[in-house]
């Protein structure tokens, strides 16, 4: 088959959970399929600045097409827009515009879809949010095969715009069930054929020692957090929660390990320590180690670092507030979840009071990636869904 | 592929620290001085259960309530600055209440913005726990109703 990938942005350097999946996925369907993919030049997902020159290019067996964006992120004015649309404010057309206003505006893409996007069998979009995939789908809508990416946030809950789109694709690729429900009821109308294919993950070959930790000054038992400290992330409400545990506990507390770039000032609190971005053995031997990861972020399409946590069999507590979050961990058995301050307290206490409960966690959590989550049986499910 | 049943479950772990937790909420409001109403433990479950499963709602489009208000009944955190003017006089004043006047009260506006988002939620638990209440309500009025049409009531 001939497949194309149209994502906001792609390649090594760029971080980011939809964008990595679509190159994982590519880079996969590429040892069967002719595969290229069509994105932007940007790698800051703010501005969409133009930073890789466009043109085409080669990322292994995968021929990478880039446009360069007509114009940078207006922030301002897309703020301005987010609140009419979250206020259920704004008409029809304004929310148009804010589709348009997210970006990347890529209008060299549109024309290469229009022109040669019939020459692909099917045409992978990558997040539904973003310009490229709302206004590239529907020029290839009888090819295309939506993977939304969706989370049960603000703009799913107040654009009135979102039915008809949710309707075009030929086929879905969800993350979660809970995705897939909530598309489903977003639609309004019975959905196209689909799969819920989560993410792949590769099983841990080596189990990291804990030299780097040591050097680090990590102590022996620690809770961790791993990825973006920002206040989407729900990263202000765990400090809060955190110190409410720090003052009930005492002196036996576990500490808190933040790894990952700071995006929120980090209060001064005895056991929380903030390690900024750290490489890839340090954030494994992080994952290995800790009591638990906890996961406080509110909105989730698939935490691909609560699978990663799992993989290296370490239980997760989880912010219950997210469906996807709340529904991964039920079906794994795989840690805890809370809802406010005290069932923080109270969900940490119990995993910090009982070790070999934590243990046994994190086996299921790990047993539940082996049943789901192996790369296999992922491009399995995708290849069935190409196939229709 | 069928899995092995789970050796300890995540709901079951759940409901013992759930369990624990309003033990403890229990005894510290009774302390406070709320033994008139909770002075039965199981009185107070019910209770919290019931403010449970209404706090649950965290989509205001799944309330009655704004419905039967008149107007807009929320705190519009977007910020416009409609005018009545005609567009060549318009222009210049917003451009002079964007670019001017709003940077310097930039402060404010965020520190009232917070705050009316903090009162939005209080807002918000109160009118799903009075709908949860309701919706109580109505059912005990239906169960009283049939049971009052038994014969021999």
């Amino acid at each position: 088959m001939k497949l194309l990938c149209v994502v906001q942005r792609y390649g090594p350097e760029v971080t980011g959970g939809s964008e990595a999946l679509c190159r994982a996925i590519a880079q996969r369907l590429a040892a069967r399929h002719e595969v290229a993919v069509a994105t932007s030049c940007a790698t800051d997902y703010v501005t969409w600045a133009n930073a890789l020159p466009a043109g085409v290019s080669q990322d292994g067996a995968v021929t990478v097409h880039r446009f360069p964006s007509a114009r940078e992120r207006p922030l301002h004015e897309f703020w301005r827009l987010s609140d009419r649309i979250f206020d259920d404010a704004a008409t029809e057309e304004e929310q148009q515009r804010w589709f348009r206003l997210n970006g990347p505006e890529l209008p060299g893409l549109l024309t290469f879809l229009r022109d040669h996007g019939r020459d692909f069998d099917r045409v992978l979009f990558f997040t539904f949010r973003y310009a490229p995939s709302w206004f590239g789908l529907p020029l290839v809508a009888d090819r295309a095969v939506l993977v939304p990416t969706a989370e049960h946030d603000e703009l799913i809950r107040s654009s009135t715009i979102l039915a008809p789109f949710f309707r075009l694709p030929r086929a879905y690729l969800f993350l979660t069930p809970e995705e897939e429900t909530m598309i489903g009821l977003a639609a309004r109308a019975a959905l196209p054929p689909s799969a819920t294919i989560g993410s792949g993950i590769d099983p841990v070959t080596t189990h990291p020692d804990r030299a780097r930790l040591d050097a680090l000054g990590i102590p022996r038992d620690f809770l961790v957090y791993v990825g973006r400290v920002d206040r989407n992330k729900g990263c202000d409400a765990m400090m809060r929660h955190y110190a409410a545990y720090a003052e009930t506990a005492g002196d036996r507390a576990l500490p808190l390990i933040l790894a990952g770039p700071l995006n929120l000032p980090v209060p001064s609190l005895p056991g929380l320590r903030a390690l900024g971005r750290v490489d890839d053995a340090t954030r494994d031997a992080l994952l290995t180690h800790a009591r638990a990861l906890i996961m406080p972020s509110p909105f989730e399409s698939l935490s691909l670092v609560v699978l990663e946590a799992w993989n290296h069999g370490t239980p997760v507590i989880v912010n219950a507030r997210c469906d996807v979050l709340l529904g991964q961990v039920r079906r794994a058995n795989g840690g805890l979840h809370y809802r406010n301050a005290e069932e923080f307290v109270g969900t940490v206490r119990r995993l910090a009071a009982d070790a070999e409960l934590a243990r046994a966690f994190g086996r299921q959590g790990l047993a539940y990636v082996d049943r789901e989550y192996r790369w296999p049986m992922v491009i399995e499910r995708i290849e069935a869904i190409l196939a229709v | 592929m069928t899995s092995e049943p789970a050796a300890v479950t995540t709901d079951a772990v759940m409901e013992e620290v759930r369990d624990r937790i309003r033990a403890d909420l229990h005894a510290r409001l009774v302390l406070q001085g709320a033994g008139d109403d909770f002075a039965d433990r199981a009185v107070f479950d019910e209770v919290d259960r019931l403010f449970d499963q209404a706090m649950s709602i965290e989509d205001p489009r799944a309330l009655l309530i704004p419905t039967r208000l008149e107007g807009p009944w929320k705190p519009t955190l977007s910020l416009d600055f409609p005018t009545h003017r005609n567009a060549v006089v318009a222009a210049p004043i917003r451009f002079l209440k964007m670019r001017l006047v709003l940077p310097v009260v930039r402060w404010l506006y965020e520190f009232s913005h917070e705050n009316f988002k903090r009162q939005h939620q209080v807002n918000l638990a109160l009118m799903a726990i009075v709908q949860t209440l309701a919706a109580d309500h109505a059912r005990l009025k239906a169960r009283v109703a049939e049971l009052e049409r038994r014969p021999g009531a």
